[in-house]
């Protein structure tokens, strides 16, 4: 089942997403050794996805929704409009 | 998924997020083998980066990576959202990169790409044969980069753009720079981008305005934090202003009137007149993702994004991933969801009975809601090489549902 969208929706969880990084963040930092980092360095978890996917994802998402930002270095521009 | 969110999603949330912040440091991996530096900050992920598509930096002198992607985008029109237009689309592009370190220190790279873009709203112009480009758009584009170590701590890229299609073209410059701090186990990046795009405005029905301009200015601040042997994650903020030429050329509005029927529009009465939208825009957009070990085999990752604009436009997404090794390093699966909602823009309306000032019917500025999944299979015949294949549909509440599918190869040399 599909949610009609409108303001009253998207807010109050807008609200709550952010607490929820910034509670993310402040709880979370805490030394990790050098020594301890290994697993973090795996490609499962690398953070890093291929760059051409992010240059055709960036592009499809920005040009067919309203919002953009958090994908590449572009907030607009550089882009024709499909 | 989002009722979920509307009613117990939040405590099941808020558990995930101190689960991932607090997984036991003890149990930590200790692989001093391993390269143990923490990924970058040049993360790609849809709502979650440090906002740079920047190719890794400096490596060893005299080798880099070269990646090639086909990508393929389409969308199909149920006849839901813009009531009198169809609003299909289909995209093909391919994405040449090459990245190349000059020195242990610095490294260029470049991407170039191409896209073949064929849609309704492009075939309309067919309409009117003294226009170039008329029946499909050709778009390419080419970045170039630099990066370099400035010391065991610091890192700095700038970056140039071009692209153009018939009536369009982009000059683009960029920068970033990043700072790991508290032992590596963060890292402070700042970027900032500016695109200066000029734009022949050729509307809906073929008459030429002229040259317009749009300048688009972008800054991003995130961190990227190490919460535990098993679990990072980063949060960044983007602020973005444009100015200039907003409007989409050929988009229209239908003033609706009972008594005139528009050629070439199905179902459409009334007058046909161009798009007009406000000339700036400032958007903000907070992001974050967080991912974490469960098992030599298995991560989950959390990503969110938060936006507003002054258009009237505020969307919220959420990003749920699963990475799977289905073959320990050499086969891997990546599951996503992607639930995104938008309000409509304060000039968007599905209806207009009287002109107004400002006024847009095009669907993507509209409310609407979207689930995306997506399955992504990795294959690493070796250390140096890989090939992907994903695909990803898109579920609108608007009835525009897209696809996404794409091939990749990338080969370190």
């Amino acid at each position: 089942m599909l949610i009609t969208p409108h303001r009253f929706a998207v807010r109050p969880t807008a609200r709550l997403l952010m607490t929820l990084l910034v509670s993310a963040v402040a709880c979370g930092c805490q030394t990790t050794e050098f020594y301890q980092r290994g697993r973090l360095a795996g490609p499962l978890m690398s953070l890093e996805e291929d760059p051409t996917e992010t240059h055709f994802q960036q592009k499809c998402f920005y040009s067919r929704e309203g919002s953009i930002g958090g994908i590449g270095t572009s907030a607009g521009g550089g882009c024709g409009c499909y | 998924m989002l009722l979920m969110l509307r009613g117990r999603g939040p405590a099941a949330l808020l558990l995930l997020a101190i689960a991932f912040g607090t997984i036991d440091p003890v149990a930590a991996q200790t692989d001093p083998i391993h390269q143990p530096d923490p990924p970058g900050l040049r993360s790609s992920h849809p709502e979650s980066t440090d906002g740079s598509t920047l190719p890794a930096g400096a490596g060893k002198k005299g080798h880099g990576t070269a990646a090639i992607r086909v990508g393929y985008y389409d969308s199909d029109d149920s006849g839901d959202g813009n009531p009198f237009l169809d609003e299909s689309l289909t995209v093909i592009e391919p994405i040449f990169l090459f990245s190349y370190n000059v020195t242990d220190h610095s490294s260029v790279w470049g991407t170039l790409s191409y896209d073949r873009v064929s849609s309704a709203s492009i075939d309309r112009l067919s309409n009117f044969p003294t226009q170039s480009g008329a029946s499909g758009d050709d778009y390419f584009g080419l970045d170039l980069g630099w990066r370099t170590e400035i010391d065991d701590d610091t890192r700095f890229g700038i970056f140039g753009h071009y692209s153009f299609e018939y009536d369009y073209q982009s000059i683009g410059l960029g920068g970033d720079l990043a700072v790991d701090v508290a032992g590596k186990n963060a890292t402070i990046k700042a970027n900032v981008s500016g695109f200066f795009d000029s734009i022949d405005v050729i509307r809906f029905n073929g008459v030429e305005e002229g040259s317009e301009t749009r300048t688009s200015l972008a800054s991003t601040l995130s961190w990227y934090q190490i919460f535990s042997p098993k679990t990072h994650g980063s949060l960044g903020i983007t602020l973005g202003h444009q100015d200039g030429f907003l409007e989409t050329p050929y988009n229209s509005v239908v003033v609706e009137d009972s008594n005139t029927l528009i050629p070439h529009l199905e179902n459409a009465r009334g007058t046909e007149i161009a798009e007009e939208l406000p000339d700036t825009r400032t958007r903000v957009a907070v992001f974050g993702q967080a991912r974490t070990s469960l098992t030599d085999r298995t991560a989950v990752e959390l990503g969110a994004r938060i936006y507003s604009d002054t258009w009237g436009i505020s969307s919220v997404s959420l990003e749920p991933r699963i990475y799977y090794w289905l073959v320990p390093d050499e086969w891997r699966l990546r599951a996503r969801y992607r639930a995104y909602m938008q309000t409509e823009a304060d000039d968007y309306d599905e209806h207009f009975l009287t002109t107004t000032q400002e006024r847009t019917q095009d669907s993507d500025l509209g409310a609407f809601n979207s689930h995306t999944l997506g399955l992504q299979l990795l294959w690493s015949p070796s250390t140096s090489t890989t090939f992907d294949i994903s695909g990803d549909y898109i579920l609108r509440s608007d009835g525009l549902d897209e696809i996404l599918a794409s091939v990749g190869w990338s080969w370190a040399f």
